[in-house]
Parts: C-alpha cells; sequence; structure tokens
C-alpha cells in the first residue's frame, strides 16, 4: 500500500515525535470507522501488539463515534459533540489529550497473564505490559475512573477501561510511557506544547535537502515519516538511530538504514555522522557490526553488507572532502577499518574475495542464490572497496597520506579481483566462496557495481548501464526497491552518466508523487510504513536538486 | 570415584534438568513426551524456552537409528548402544561442547524457520544461524561430516573412522564469528579438567548428613550449571533458574543460592549484589534478566537482600570482606530500601505495598485475591531484615548515626506489623484502596516467622503451633503453602497448596532462630526427605487428591508444571538446609 500523498493517514504511518517509543495508529480497514489504538515501537516476543491500548473519546461516559484529522504534531478528533485534541509533550514519551466540550476519553485494555494494573490511589494510574513497558495515566482537569480487578488464580488483571471524565466541560489527561518506572509529569501549557511540536517540526524539515520544485506535499510527507522513524537512544542502543519502521517485524533499527540516513542529512554534519557512527557504537570486540539493534537486542549473527564505505564517500562528495569535520573524521576512521579489517579476517576466501555466509546478510532478496554455500557476491565486493576507498580517504583528511595510499592500493586491488573472477563478459556473477561453482546471479547484486563508477572499465559501466535502462523495476519480483533505486541513480552519476541519473532520479520522485512514498505497509501491517521510502526521497531530492536540467 | 547422577537407569533423568556447564548456552535434555534427546541454546523469546528442541540428537548405525541407554556425570554424558559409545563433555571454554562416538554414528536433525540458513564454511566447518538463538558451529575434529542442509529436515552427520571406529566433533556456540586458537585438547583430558572445575565449584558448600549426600551432589551440579554469563546484558556471571524453564536469573533466586555458600563469602557476597548492577536512577532492580537484553522492570522480586546480609553477617567467615565491601552493599542496599518506600507508597500510608503479585514470589497467591496495591506481611518481614541490614552495615562502617537511623526504621516496621496487623491467630494483609484489612489461608500471612525472636513469644508460639498442625499447614513433605482446609487450594499451582522451596527455607530458618529447634528440625527433615524422593523441583504436591476439592492431581501433568523441571533455586535451598542440620548434629555431638 502506498502512503497517500496528501494525508497523514494513521493506517499506514504512526502518529508520534522524534525520538519517541510512544505512537498512536489506526488499526480499522479502508472504508471502516477508525479505531485508534496506542501501543509502542518495542519487540514483544508474543508477537506484535499494535493494540495495546484502543481509544475511543466519550460522551456522557460511553464511547462514540469519530473521524481524525493528523498533523505531524497534532492528532485532532472531530466528532458529532466536538473535538478533542492529541499532542506529544516536547520530545518525550507523554501523549497528551485535551477537550473543552464536555467530551471525555476511554482507554480500553487486556492485558496477558503476569501484566500490571495498580491504582496508585494518588490520582495515577500504572499499567504494564510484558517487555513494552510502563504507562502512567493521569487526569490534570476532570475525573480518572477503571474498573480494573485482579483474577488471582489466573495471574491476571480484567480486561479494563480506564475513564476520563470530563468536569465543567473540560478534561486533560496524558498518558506517560516508560521501560522502568513512570512518574507523574509536569506539563508545559498545552497550546503551547502544540506550537513548540510544530516547530520543532518546522526546524527539522529546514535540515533536510530542499524540496524539488512540485514536490513540496510529497517532501513533506516524507519529512515526517523520516521524523517519526528517529528514535532516541534506549539502553543498549547507545545512539539515536532510524528505525526500518514504527510498528511491525520491522521496527528495529539496520546499519544500512543509518548509513542511508547519514547520506540524506549530509547537510548537517552532526546529525550525519551521528547516525554513521551509531552502529560502530555497538562494534564486537571482534570488530562485528551488528546487522540490526533495538534496545534490548543487538545481532550480531547476521551483519550486513558494509555500505557505510558508500555513504561516506557520498557525504564526503557533497559537502566537500575539506569542509567535512575532521573531529568526526578520526571518530570514525579506526572503526571503520576495524570494518574492514573484520571483512578480510573472517570472510575472505583463498581467492580473495570476500564472502557472505547467509542470504540475509545480503541487502536484497538474493536467499534463492545461497544453496548451503557461501557466497561471493558482486555487490559484496562494491561495498567493500569503497569501504576502502573511504578508509583511504578519512586518512588522507587527517594527514596520514600513507595509510591513505595503502587503502586505496587495497580498493584497487579487490577491484581487479572483482574484474578477474566476477565478469563473465557481460555481467557480473557470483561465486561459491570455495571458487569451484559459479553461482546465477539476481539482477540486483549483478548491478551493484555500477558504484564503483570511474574504478570500473567504460565498456563494463556501459553494458551495466543499459541494463539498468532496460529494467525499470531491477528488484527480483518487481516491485519497486527503494534502495536499489538509489544505489543506481548514484551508480550512474558516479559513472558520469549525468542524464541518465537524473532522469532516474526524477522517474522516482514522479512515482512518489503519483502513488506516494513506497512504505510496505500493506504487506507489514498498519503502522508499518517504512523509513527507508522517505530518506531515498530526500536523497534523489538532494540529487535533482544539484544537477542541472539539459 | 565420580558417579552417575542421571540416566536412563537413574532415580532422575535428562526431563528433569539438562546435561550442561557452568557458562554454557549449549545443552542436552530429553524430551519428557518423544523420550529423544535434543541440544538446544539456553536462548529465546519468553522464560520458557520456546525451542527447546532444536536439533535432535541420534545415534545410527548405516542409516539405522540405534536405540541407546544413557548415564551422566557432572562432566560427562554417555550414550550407550549395542554398537558403541557416544561421550559428550564441555572445554574449558564452556561456549564449546565436544563429543566422542566409539562406534556408532551420531546423527543432528533440525529445522530452520524462515530467514534462518546454515551454510558450509571454507574450513569445512558447518554453521548453522538462528534468529534470536545466534549461531551453531560443527567442527568434525576425527572421522567424516556431512551435510544436508537443505532438505526438510536438515541434517548433519558425523561417522566414525573406518579402521579406528573413532569421531570427534566439536560444537560451538557464538554470536557473530567462531575465533579458535588453539588446538583440541584429548577428549578424556578436557573431561577430567571439566570434572575438576566441577569438583572446585563443589567447594563452596559444608558437609552435609550422609542419606543427603548423593541429592547434594545434584544440588550443586543443578546450581554450578545454571551459572551464565557475562555475556550481553548479564554483566556478571549470575544462576539462572533452569536452562529450559524460567530460563531467566531472577533477582530473589541469587539470595538463596548466596547464603547457602557458606564456603565461600567472597562469592556469596558478589552473587547478593550482582543484580544491583541493574539498579536504574531511583534505586529499583529487576525483576529478572537474561542475556538478550530481557530484563524486566515490569515487576520486581521480593527484597530479601537484607535478608541474605544478615544470614552472611551471623552465619559466614567476614575475614573475606572488606570495608570496601560493606560500603558497597549498603549504598546499594540503602538506595533499594528507599525505593519501596518511595516508589511502592504512592498512597502515603507510611509503609512498601506489593503493586503485582509476581513482586511478592508467589504469583497466584490468595493473598492477593482482593486486588493490589497490598500491604502485605512477608513484605514487611523483608523490610525489616532490609532496615537492619543498612543499620548493621553501616555500624561496621562506623557511622553511629546511619547505624541508628536504620535501627529505628526497622523498628517502625516491626511495631506496624505485630501492632496493626496481627489479629490474634495471624498477620493480615492490608488494602490502602479499601482501607480495609484482609485474612486468607495463604502461608504468606504466617511467613513472618522468619523474624524469629523480633517477634515476641506469644506470637512465635501461635505461629510454630499452626504451622505444624497437620490440620492446618503442616503435610508429609513440609508447611503446604496454602491452608489444607482452604477452597482455594490447588495443588498444581505455585502458591496454592504446593509445598515450595523459598517459603520452607523462611519458616524452617525462623523457627529455629525463633527457639523452636525441635519444630524446625521436623519440619526441615520432611522437607528433605521429600526432596530426596521427588527431585529438587520448585514444588511439591503432598496429596494426591486436592483436600477440598477432591480433584486427583496428576504430578507430572507436563515439563512446565511445578511439580517436574529440577530448579537450582530448590537446589540452593537443598543446600543450606542440609548444611544447618549437619552443623546442629555436628554442635550435638
Amino acid at each position: 500500500m502506498m502512503m497517500p500523498a496528501n494525508a497523514l493517514d494513521l493506517r499506514t504511518v504512526v502518529f508520534s515525535n522524534r525520538y519517541a517509543r510512544l505512537m498512536l495508529l489506526d488499526l480499522s480497514a479502508q472504508g471502516e470507522p477508525p479505531s485508534l489504538c496506542i501501543s509502542v515501537s518495542r519487540d514483544d516476543p508474543t508477537g506484535v501488539r499494535r493494540n495495546l491500548i484502543r481509544f475511543a473519546p466519550t460522551w456522557g461516559g460511553e464511547a462514540i463515534a469519530y473521524q481524525y484529522e493528523a498533523v505531524p504534531g497534532l492528532l485532532t478528533i472531530h466528532t458529532e459533540h466536538g473535538t478533542m485534541e492529541i499532542c506529544f509533550e516536547s520530545e518525550d514519551d507523554v501523549l497528551r489529550f485535551r477537550s473543552t466540550n464536555g467530551l471525555g476519553a476511554a482507554f480500553f485494555i487486556e492485558f496477558f497473564m503476569h501484566e500490571l494494573f495498580v491504582d496508585r490511589l494518588d490520582g495515577s494510574v500504572e499499567v504494564g505490559f510484558t517487555s513494552m513497558g510502563e504507562f502512567l495515566f493521569e487526569v490534570i482537569k476532570g475525573r480518572q475512573s477503571h474498573d480494573n480487578t485482579w483474577i488471582g488464580p489466573k495471574m491476571c488483571a480484567t480486561p479494563t477501561t480506564i475513564l476520563w471524565t470530563p468536569e465543567a466541560g473540560e478534561m486533560e489527561g496524558y498518558l506517560f510511557w516508560n521501560t522502568e518506572y513512570v512518574e507523574k509529569k509536569n506539563l508545559t501549557d498545552f497550546s503551547v506544547c502544540v506550537a513548540e511540536n510544530q516547530q520543532r517540526f518546522a526546524r527539522w524539515l529546514r535540515m533536510l535537502p530542499p524540496p524539488v520544485y512540485g514536490f513540496e506535499d510529497i517532501w513533506r510527507q516524507a519529512g515526517y515519516l523520516v521524523w517519526i522513524s528517529e528514535l532516541r537512544p534506549l539502553w543498549r542502543l547507545k545512539e539515536a538511530a532510524l528505525y526500518m519502521s514504527r510498528c511491525g517485524e520491522d521496527q528495529r533499527a539496520s546499519a544500512w538504514l543509518q548509513s542511508f540516513g547519514a547520506m540524506a542529512f549530509r547537510r548537517d554534519q552532526t546529525l550525519a555522522f551521528d547516525l554513521l557512527f551509531s552502529f560502530f557504537a555497538l562494534q564486537d570486540p571482534s570488530g562485528t557490526v551488528p546487522g540490526t539493534a533495538d534496545d534490548r537486542r543487538i545481532d550480531y549473527a547476521v551483519p550486513k553488507s558494509p555500505v557505510q564505505g558508500l555513504a561516506l564517500l557520498w557525504m564526503m562528495d557533497r559537502i566537500g572532502a575539506e569542509a567535512v569535520d575532521a573531529a568526526q573524521c578520526r571518530r570514525l576512521y579506526a572503526p571503520l577499518c576495524r570494518w574492514v579489517a573484520w571483512w578480510k579476517e573472517y570472510r575472505f576466501g583463498s581467492n580473495g574475495l570476500a564472502y557472505h555466509n547467509h542470504a540475509g546478510e545480503t541487502l536484497f532478496d538474493t536467499a534463492s542464490m545461497f544453496c548451503g554455500v557461501p557466497l561471493q557476491t558482486p555487490d559484496l565486493q562494491t561495498f567493500l572497496i569503497l569501504c576502502m576507498e573511504a578508509c583511504g580517504h578519512l586518512a588522507e583528511r587527517l594527514g596520514d597520506p600513507e595509510a591513505a595510499r595503502l587503502h586505496l592500493a587495497e580498493a584497487d586491488a579487490l577491484t581487479e579481483k572483482l574484474l578477474a573472477l566476477l565478469w563473465d563478459g557481460e555481467g557480473f556473477v557470483s561465486m561459491a566462496a570455495d571458487g569451484r561453482k559459479q553461482i546465477e546471479t539476481a539482477p540486483v547484486p549483478a548491478c551493484i557495481p555500477i558504484l564503483l563508477g570511474k574504478r570500473l572499465p567504460q565498456e563494463i559501466t556501459e553494458k551495466l548501464a543499459e541494463r539498468l535502462e532496460v529494467s525499470r523495476t531491477p528488484f527480483t519480483d518487481g516491485a519497486p526497491c527503494a534502495a536499489a533505486e538509489l544505489l543506481f541513480t548514484i551508480g550512474l552519476l558516479r559513472c558520469g552518466k549525468t542524464a541518465p541519473a537524473r532522469k532516474a532520479a526524477k522517474r522516482w520522485l514522479d512515482r512518489c508523487l503519483r502513488e506516494g512514498i513506497p512504505s510496505g505497509a500493506e504487506e507489514q501491517g498498519p503502522g508499518s510504513a517504512a523509513a527507508l521510502g522517505g530518506i531515498v526521497f530526500f536523497i534523489l531530492s538532494d540529487l535533482l536538486n544539484d544537477l542541472p536540467e539539459e | 570415584m565420580v558417579i552417575d547422577m542421571f540416566g536412563t537407569n537413574q532415580q532422575f533423568n535428562l526431563e528433569r534438568l539438562p546435561f550442561t556447564a557452568a557458562g554454557a548456552f549449549l545443552s542436552i535434555y530429553q524430551d519428557l513426551n518423544d523420550k529423544q534427546l535434543y541440544l538446544n541454546v539456553c536462548r529465546g523469546k519468553s522464560a520458557i524456552l520456546d525451542r527447546p528442541n532444536l536439533i535432535r540428537i541420534a545415534l545410527t548405525q548405516e542409516g539405522a537409528l540405534l536405540p541407546f541407554i544413557y548415564s551422566c556425570t557432572a562432566s560427562r554424558l554417555t550414550l550407550s548402544s549395542a554398537q558403541g559409545m557416544v561421550e559428550f563433555t564441555y572445554e574449558a571454554d564452556p561456549s564449546v561442547m565436544r563429543v566422542r562416538s566409539t562406534g556408532p554414528a551420531l546423527d543432528f536433525q533440525f529445522r530452520f524457520d524462515p530467514s534462518e540458513s546454515g551454510c558450509v564454511l571454507p574450513s569445512g566447518d558447518v554453521e548453522l544461524c538462528f534468529q534470536r538463538i545466534g549461531k551453531i558451529g560443527f567442527s568434525c575434529i576425527s572421522g567424516t561430516m556431512s551435510e544436508n542442509l537443505s532438505d526438510e529436515p536438515c541434517r548433519i552427520q558425523i561417522k566414525p573412522e573406518p579402521e579406528s571406529k573413532v569421531a570427534e566433533l566439536a560444537i560451538m556456540e557464538y554470536d557473530s564469528v567462531c575465533v579458535r586458537n588453539a588446538p583440541y585438547a584429548a577428549f578424556d583430558t578436557v573431561a577430567a579438567e571439566k570434572q575438576a572445575e566441577f569438583d572446585r565449584f563443589c567447594e563452596n558448600y559444608g558437609s552435609v548428613p550422609l542419606p543427603y549426600k548423593a541429592m547434594a551432589e545434584k544440588a550443586m551440579y543443578m546450581v554450578w550449571h545454571s551459572y551464565l554469563g557475562p555475556r550481553g546484558s548479564l554483566y556478571e556471571p549470575l544462576v539462572y533458574m533452569h536452562k529450559l524453564y524460567m530460563n531467566r536469573a531472577f533477582g530473589w533466586q541469587q539470595v538463596f543460592h548466596a547464603i547457602a555458600m557458606k564456603k565461600n563469602t567472597r562469592e556469596a557476597w558478589r552473587l547478593l549484589l550482582a543484580f544491583f548492577d541493574y539498579q536504574n536512577d531511583i534505586g529499583g532492580i529487576p525483576d529478572h534478566v537474561s542475556d538478550l537484553g530481557q530484563v524486566t522492570f515490569l515487576t520486581t522480586k521480593p527484597p530479601i537482600q537484607g535478608y541474605g546480609v544478615v544470614q552472611i553477617l551471623d552465619g559466614f567467615d567476614l575475614s573475606a570482606l572488606t570495608a570496601s565491601d560493606y560500603q558497597c552493599m549498603y549504598d546499594k542496599l540503602s538506595r533499594y530500601v528507599d525505593w519501596w518506600f518511595i516508589y511502592h507508597d504512592h498512597a502515603r500510608t507510611g509503609y512498601p505495598a506489593f503493586y503485582h503479585p509476581d513482586e511478592s514470589g508467589y504469583d497466584e497467591s490468595t493473598a492477593y485475591n482482593r486486588g493490589l496495591p497490598v500491604i502485605s506481611p512477608d513484605l514487611l518481614a523483608y523490610t525489616v531484615f532490609n532496615c537492619e541490614a543498612c543499620a548493621r552495615l553501616a555500624g561496621r562502617l562506623g557511622d553511629g548515626e546511619k547505624e541508628e537511623y536504620w535501627f529505628r526504621r526497622a523498628h517502625y516496621v516491626l511495631d506496624y506489623l505485630i501492632q496493626t496487623l496481627w489479629d490474634g491467630e495471624q498477620f493480615l494483609e492490608y488494602l490502602p484502596r479499601e482501607k480495609t484489612f484482609y485474612k486468607c489461608g495463604s502461608i504468606v500471612q504466617l511467613q513472618p516467622i522468619m523474624l524469629g525472636k523480633r517477634l515476641p513469644e506469644e506470637i512465635r508460639s501461635t505461629l510454630v503451633k499452626r504451622l505444624t498442625d497437620p490440620e492446618e499447614y503442616m503435610t508429609d513433605y513440609g508447611v503446604a503453602s496454602e491452608h489444607l482446609k482452604s477452597d482455594k487450594v490447588v495443588m498444581r499451582a505455585f502458591t496454592r497448596g504446593a509445598v515450595i522451596a523459598p517459603t520452607e527455607l523462611f519458616l524452617i530458618k525462623g523457627m529455629r532462630d525463633a527457639g523452636y529447634e525441635t519444630e524446625a528440625r521436623e519440619l526441615c527433615v520432611r522437607y528433605l526427605n521429600a526432596l530426596l524422593h521427588q527431585g529438587l523441583a520448585l514444588g511439591i504436591h503432598p496429596y494426591r487428591v486436592e483436600p477440598a476439592l477432591g480433584n486427583e492431581i496428576a504430578r507430572e501433568a507436563s515439563a512446565m508444571s511445578v511439580g517436574h523441571p529440577f530448579s537450582s533455586w530448590v537446589g540452593s535451598v537443598f543446600l543450606l538446609l542440609a548444611e544447618d542440620l549437619a552443623l546442629e548434629d555436628s554442635l550435638c555431638d
């Protein structure tokens, strides 16, 4: 399902805030009345619990029908009796509710065994969910009541309704979410809070590449999608990171998304480098950079293709190598070198090429290529070459020309191996790591070496560019793949094919305008709009702004 | 001489606990239903391992399955068939399991979930990659290894050399890459070293009376092999409850393990402190933890760390502890006690309350039938110990002012317990929401006997009389967790009638401290004998038929029942009680 270009549809994208994990989403199907639920972007072993807390406005203590209108920073509930406003408090996980026309609110909760409901008897109620954290409910204006009881033998609370009832027509309350403990919050004035949220969003938009003329609305949509995808550090997630999705199976950060995010935010060096560094902060003693991570689980078993080099080169190229902050270069240099060293130590075959052990390590759906053997793929070599090149440029920036020369020589050597062993004259192929068998290669990884740009002989780049031109949707199953589109567009540019690169970027933006940012929510369920679509939109917008029309 | 502890022809087998080692995430167990042996990894989505049957282990000869029996010591699992033996042990690095076959081939069978896979590495090793679980590597040391990683089920097969009839294998568990720098030592050498490691661990404990010696060894094995960490979000070695069932380290259970280690004060102290590594900025500590970041602050566990401190100060050799140790404990414990007073008393009663039954450790106890929050006598008893522990630590540190402050707080809570919650027969729950008191049949309301002589004599005698009355709580196996005539007895549950380890410990030691040594001893012997015959299970069902409802109890209804899996927790309780008995006997001698 594509996210409609001109609406904040909470069936696709959640209502949330930058850094927050708390969110509201609509679980209704198309054509049904809305069904707003409050949930949290956190892994739960029982499954994705989108309907953690159901919400409804009330009149006279009874739930009533409503519609909603959501813009970044404010969610407005419309009923026949009036409106209710909902917003986040600052960048905290505090969701605020206000009505001034007699509307109340009801929160419906169903509990699993061992979950928590306790009336603290100080005006607040604490609700806790296994693995999902705890909520505090409190009203500032009005009354709070509930119908909770405890079923001893079942070690479970009864399904519970928390009711907020207005007094003198006014109701104001909040929910606060945290992982470890929840206490009452001091809040700012509601209207001020809304205004500040909207200002924060506006400031955020200014950090992004400016919109291409005619794409302003979709640009804002993409901006919101990415805004809510950056979550604050929490426990094992040491740095703020972009989550692939706020809801669903992909509600985690992935290493490659931070790299693409850094490319999108290259105008704000601090943010860009912070994103790029976020997964190096999790690098283990052997040098493994995890493939994905959230606040509790860090996956070292499936490290992803090393796209960090591509991201760094992109940033240095567009910012200007000398304009890149030296302190940031110093911060990244050692961990990036360790990352390259990891591949050389643990994933290089005797023929001098790197291999993946498992399909999940690749960026693309290439699982069919893996048949119990580690695979030397052209995309992996490409990303590694770019990492080596990036190490060289960092070394140069840090004033170590000898180290720079060695890194670049390494990149050259691996490029030669790639061409010697994985180019069959017509296209790139993959090989089993024992070097004995060529494997039929999926189209996407076969074309990724175009990213090497002028490292490749011209006849090869011509063949790759021609293949990309012919194939409008390069992803194996015919569906658009944002990452592939991005990489191929950059690849064309690096080959000096400015016009085709411009054309590809414009084609992508036009498609987004027509169909909305590709979200993946249809496959993954409500609220699971993927941040990647927005990130790619911004990188390609940035590129389009800089490439002159012919 | 090393004696078999578990096995096909032993009193207990690997259906009740796995063959594993301290620090090892890999383990082998026997499935209760299909009776097969399975290799698994102590990691999963929830506290009960969701994939215990990860890799089936079978012996084969020319493709046909071989029947076998098995037996195990602390260091070696032996599968014996008509065609020869297969043995398992662990290297000093517990992430490596060693296997040796002298005859049969080995067949490992498994299935992948979506997004999982395996491959043959250039080294020839086979690497399996599972979600959440991590990686398992198979490295053939001698013999031949073949694999099929694309069919369903997948297989890895190890065949002995045709001439020597020997095959050796290393099975490794790791997160990202397997780094092996040393050659593989001889199997028997490795097994002997592992046995020596276990024997050294046993030196943490004192002697036990002869009838309990064999079970004591099993108990020590259960505790030793349940150690995990440091790894991931396990910052220090902690003792898991079980590597398959409730595969977590629980806060209050570390205290039981600590106070059982009478011969190693440093390790006891370390275990008492270990959960404070997770103490948050307002002083709370989690309910349980795992290496996968599954650290639960939703609830906590009973705050018995002060009880543990008092046990150590009163009964251990303190020469190994320094002022720095006392200071560290004081700083953390005092913050934790304050947390209970502040963050578990939003109603401002002046006393901490349970906000969830899990915080009492007695999850489905009748004490919480009337809802929460509840000021509970067991919590207040723990709080008295906590305050007293802080006072005594402050005293050891020479801070008279803090010492007095904390003793005052201890008396404040004790006075409330005695003056307000005692109704002449038992202690009551207080419900701040309704401002009412609540009486029930839960043992929770008699457990404050653990305070010993801190309670007036008339309270002590009333409690002991009721606890030892077979019409009320006393059974052949120990004190039941719910009054035996209660209509709420459900023996299948944890705390609605079963005889359970933590309660027995508190009651036995409490009665002894209260001056009722004979009654304490009687209860102790009953309970230890029950464990002797039924194993180190969390709960013992003292009757075949539920007294109130007349339902017949299926004792081992499933691997999940409280009467089935062994628990390290019960192991430590067994050791502690048996050690105390031996000490008593030696004093009498």
